[in-house]
């Protein structure tokens, strides 16, 4: 069970409108095009042929370390 | 059905293909009937994560284009995604968090934000479910009182039950 709220502050909501108009003058910026062919089976066909193996959780491991370093 | 809160941990399985991306998938497929709650921060390190692994050339840049623009239009540009902010109050508390089990000031911060969030609704709504595949995070929320699930700890055929009783 969750114990009882420690404080009344209030829950704070990104406001998406803004931080869409936000991204996106970012990424004209940076001169990111979107891939309209991408689908999360095409990532992970792409991700097997470049031979990445699920059971190392490379990316999640990698967020992990930029977290904690070296020690898991 | 459960208000699912992400961790980035987590969230990069969906762009990815680990142990657990199935799990993800599956907790994918339930939106809009679950809520989805992710922070603009765990949004800003799954797009660091796939950015740093193609820098070390670990990915091609046509993955990193695709996996960018996945991350986009399922989380940033959908409705059925809402963010928290990380607000100093948040990473006050996040002091008090780290302090009691080892976190470090980030994971403190998206805990203290996250028990902020479940705490504030109200008596029967949905369960609040985090949702992470980082142990230390997952150990600290259970602690607290919330409810988790670690993609890499159970099966994809598994979610639905639980979905519909959380």
């Amino acid at each position: 069970m969750l114990t009882e709220p420690k404080t009344e502050l209030p829950v704070r909501f990104v406001d998406k409108e803004e931080l869409n108009r936000l991204m996106d003058e970012m990424e004209q910026r940076m001169g990111f095009v979107p891939d309209p062919e991408a689908t999360i089976e095409k990532l992970r066909e792409m991700l097997r042929a470049e031979g990445i193996r699920p059971e190392d959780n490379a990316f999640s491991r990698e967020i992990i370390r930029m977290r904690y370093g070296d020690e898991e | 059905m459960p208000t699912l809160l992400w961790d980035a941990s987590a969230l990069i399985k969906r762009n990815t293909l680990e142990a657990g991306s199935d799990v993800v998938d599956a907790l994918f497929a339930a939106l809009p009937q679950v809520t989805a709650v992710a922070t603009l921060w765990g949004y800003a390190e799954t797009y660091a994560s796939l950015w740093r692994k193609r820098n070390r050339g670990d990915i091609s840049t046509a993955f990193l284009q695709s996996a960018l623009t996945l991350l986009r239009s399922e989380l940033r540009l959908s409705t059925d995604w809402v963010f928290l902010t990380i607000d100093d109050a948040a990473v006050l508390t996040g002091i008090d968090l780290l302090r009691q089990h080892n976190l470090n000031a980030t994971d403190a911060a998206l805990l203290a934000t996250y028990l902020r969030y479940a705490r504030s609704q109200p008596a029967g709504s949905p369960t609040s479910v985090l949702v992470a595949a980082d142990q230390r995070l997952l150990r600290a929320a259970g602690s607290e009182g919330l409810t988790t699930v670690d993609p890499e700890a159970v099966a994809a055929a598994d979610i639905p039950a639980p979905l519909a009783t959380w």
